[in-house]
């Protein structure tokens, strides 16, 4: 393996600096790692004065997360029954022959299809596309992921509507909206540190949030809406936006498709209406609208909370409609495309989608029932995409060809449609991760095979047959390139040394292909043999892109579509969806309710948000961060915690119609009466072996949420985490807790 | 944005694009030649004094124990 360059310090011992990517989140900031004879011993700001702020203290914490006394280090066999959570270390020789075998096994006995795979990309970084290799080799369409409800599902909308997905021009712009995304300063940094300066240089902002956030503080204008209701809001824009004549006539005339039928639209959303269902006044919404519209250059930055709606696809498409009838779209100040790094192949060139029959495609989960994120959608833009771009498939943000989650877990705990009996689980603790917990776990309990390939022992890897040591930022060799949202590539140097029967995503699914007879396709000794393979096109290799830079960033090209056209079927922004139309679905977007709340679950419930000091579901074993948020709280209005019971730092039931979870209870001004605001991804590392499943139904949003088809997105088949139905009462801590999470420590 | 003419429009997109240009100089690990230029150039744009409160918060205190397993099965 390629090492980086040592800079020996005095006497023995060894110190290596190498640039990082951090992955503990999912922003990927370049720091820069030190280690001492193999062992990670300082993560630190970047040596650019320009990229130094994008750090926080999660990733200074990468020691103790690299070093952790827990870390998962050989290769786990399942004793016992299924969850009891008894092992053998196995070598990891032998863990690929058994998991081959036995993989074998199902697809023999049930079709490829029987074969599901949950990863996230962010903590797996690595795979270049292969896992989709693997399994498109055997036949299986049924890959997904949590980009299915964060990030990769708004790329796949926003291709439906104008052929790519756009990240803000941020130092140029002027005006941003900020749809309850929220970045802090240790949470989103980068994106935090862009959004500071826009408003450094004088750029408005507009913060639509049921809570006043910290973005919200900062704001111009703070849209207090209820919960769900962004699609209502957006709606209202494109009204006011349209009948004060404050779109580009040009742009729309040259280049949008179904002005009129999205003007008709429109006016069913008067901004009367629109403030009754928001619960925001009126006068607001349009000097909101006009604020956006008229900025010269503004931008709509990602958000995760319009990916988690009932009618998330509209909200996302009306977000894609603003930026283009304003003129937003690739434009200065506006959003861009960034396009593809004509230097690095695309993950997508390596997971080779004609290798898997149109038939095998045609049963992708979700495929006929939630076609917008899966292989439906991807087939019918096909030619648009290699028009436009020069490729078929490509996999924006992972989020192109996905099969539904939930669909997904259906098939595994039913056999509806058809059964999937194995399932392998990578960086993702699929368990917690997606909506309708308890039916994860049935899921789960009714498979012939699970693997899990972690770094810590969770929930989801303690329900496995197989789990599988992976590896970390700090030991692997590495080019990220933001699977094509923007084009920058950015190198991850290996300073320090895996465990040795750890294994990268890549060495596991390499391992994997040539234990089961198709290893010859999967042609790559190492990491770096790959990555030199995808900078072919660049006429480098990974050790002379390494010596020249740490960061490859192409000049930014604008206004694109003027010698391409958008790829879409008409080759225009497609303001009235002609694949949506096409697909049975209204092209048109709309506001659909979220369900209403009742005298016996009164508030509404938005639950998926983060915390500062953890990503997703993990990071609750880390001392010097679980220290900084010991326990989960609800966020409650002062009022509304009056009238429950409530009691500032004591512990509170939460129970929706479908689950319930305990938290602590933190009473805040900021927070909009009626509504609660539940964190995401709670469990108790510390209680495995003593509460069921280290306490993964204790806290968790997931138990709270379902997935059945009335609460479910039309197009996408996304849950709604948003605004839906609860109640609240004072209870007592949950048995079993640790002196961390209730105070005493 | 409804009221940007063409000429602002390419105005706007040669400015930016020079400014594009430069990032990959600013990124590069020369210090010599056009790229210290650049790295000097976009050093200019920053605060004379480094923000330590952002160091102060990125620290974590040594002596904080790890959490682990209570009790294994
Ligand atoms: S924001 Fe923090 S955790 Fe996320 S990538 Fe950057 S340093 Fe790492």
């Amino acid at each position: 393996m390629t090492m980086t360059d040592p800079a020996r310090s005095a006497g023995k011992t060894k110190t290596r600096t190498g640039y990082s990517v951090c992955t503990i989140c999912d922003i990927g900031c370049q720091l820069r790692t030190t280690t001492e004879d193999g062992v990670v011993k300082k993560v630190e700001q970047h040596d650019n004065p320009l990229l130094a702020k994008n750090i926080c203290y999660k990733g200074t914490a990468a020691p103790q997360i690299h070093n952790h006394p827990e870390r998962l280090r050989v290769p786990l066999k399942r004793m016992g029954e299924r969850g009891a959570d008894q092992w053998e270390e196995i070598s990891y020789q032998q863990a690929i022959e058994e998991i081959a075998e036995r993989l074998q096994t199902v697809v023999d006995t049930h079709g490829p299809e029987a074969f599901g795979v949950s990863t996230s990309g962010w903590n797996t970084q690595t795979t270049h596309g292969l896992d989709r290799r693997f399994m498109n080799l055997l036949g299986s369409p049924n890959w997904t992921s949590g980009v299915s409800l964060c990030a990769g599902n708004t790329a796949a909308v926003s291709r439906l509507t104008y052929g790519w997905y756009t990240l803000p021009d941020f130092d140029n712009t002027k005006c941003f909206v900020l749809l309850g995304h929220n970045p802090r300063k240790h949470s989103w940094t980068p994106i935090y540190n862009r959004l500071d300066s826009a408003r450094a240089r004088g750029a408005t902002s507009i913060v639509v949030d049921p809570r006043l956030s910290e973005q919200a503080e900062k704001a111009t204008i703070h849209l207090q809406i209820k919960a769900g209701t962004d699609a209502a809001l957006l709606l209202g824009w494109v009204k006011v936006i349209i009948d004060e004549k404050l779109y580009d006539e040009k742009f729309v005339e040259e280049w949008c498709v179904g002005f009129e039928d999205l003007k008709r639209r429109a006016d069913d959303y008067p901004l009367d209406r629109v403030a009754e269902i928001c619960g925001v006044d009126a006068d607001l919404i349009a000097r909101a609208a006009r604020m956006y519209a008229e900025a010269d250059g503004a931008a709509i930055p990602w958000t995760p909370i319009t990916d988690m709606q009932l009618d998330s696809t509209s909200s996302i498409r009306l977000q894609c409609i603003l930026r283009a009838i304003t003129g937003n779209v690739d434009a200065v100040g506006g959003e861009r495309f960034f396009g593809l790094n004509p230097g690095y192949r695309t993950e997508s060139e390596l997971q080779l989608h004609d290798e898997i029959s149109p038939e095998q495609r045609a049963k992708q989960l979700g495929y006929s029932t939630h076609p917008a994120y899966t292989y439906r959608t991807a087939e019918i833009l096909r030619p648009h995409m290699k028009k436009v771009w020069g490729h078929e498939w490509i996999d924006m943000v992972m989020g192109c060809h996905m099969a539904n989650p939930s669909e997904l877990f259906r098939a595994m705990a039913d056999g509806d449609p058809y059964p999937v009996k194995a399932f392998f689980t990578l960086g993702n603790n699929s368990l917690m991760s997606y909506p309708n917990q308890h039916q994860i776990l049935r899921a789960m309990l009714n498979q012939d095979l699970i693997v899990a390939h972690e770094i810590f022992m969770t929930p989801t890897a303690m329900l496995a047959d197989y789990v599988m040591p992976g590896d970390v930022f700090s030991e692997r060799n590495h080019i990220a390139d933001s699977w094509a949202w923007t084009s920058n590539l950015t190198l991850n140097e290996a300073v320090a040394t895996a465990p040795e029967e750890a294994s990268s995503s890549f060495r596991f699914w390499t391992d994997l292909a040539h234990a089961m007879g198709f290893g010859d396709r999967f042609p790559w000794n190492s990491l770096e043999e790959v990555i030199d393979y995808r900078l072919e096109p660049s006429g480098t290799t990974f050790e002379e892109f390494r010596a020249e830079k740490y960061m490859d960033v192409q000049p930014p090209k604008y206004r694109k579509y003027r010698k391409t056209g958008f790829a879409t079927p008409s080759g225009k922004v497609e303001l009235s969806s002609s694949i949506l139309g096409d697909l049975g679905f209204d092209p048109l977007p709309y506001h659909r309710p979220a369900p209403a709340t009742s005298d016996e679950f009164p508030y509404r419930v938005f639950s998926g948000v983060r915390e500062d000091p953890f990503f997703q579901t993990g990071q609750r074993n880390i001392g010097v961060l679980r220290r900084r948020v010991p326990a989960p709280h609800f966020f409650v209005h002062p009022d509304d915690a009056a009238a429950e019971g409530l009691v500032d730092e004591e512990w509170a039931l939460l129970e929706t119609a479908h689950g319930e979870v305990r938290m602590k209870v933190s009473i805040q001004d900021s927070i909009r009466q009626g509504h609660i605001r539940v964190p995401h991804g709670w469990w108790y590392p510390e209680t495995r072996g003593e509460v069921d499943l280290a306490g993964a139904f204790v806290s968790s949003d997931a138990v709270l949420t379902v997935d059945t088809d009335d609460v479910l997105d039309y197009e996408q088949g996304i849950p709604h985490f948003k605004g839906y139905p609860g109640r609240i009462s004072p209870c007592d801590a949950p048995e079993g807790m640790s002196s961390i999470t209730l105070g005493t420590e | 944005m409804a009221a940007r003419s063409e000429l602002a429009h390419r105005l706007l997109e040669f400015k930016a694009s020079l400014m594009g240009r430069m990032v990959p100089k600013v990124l590069s690990r020369k210090s010599d030649g056009i790229d210290g230029v650049a790295k000097k150039m976009a050093a200019k744009g920053l605060p004379a004094e480094p923000d330590t409160s952002l160091a102060q918060e990125l620290e974590h205190p040594d002596d904080v124990p790890e959490i682990v397993t209570r009790h294994q099965k």
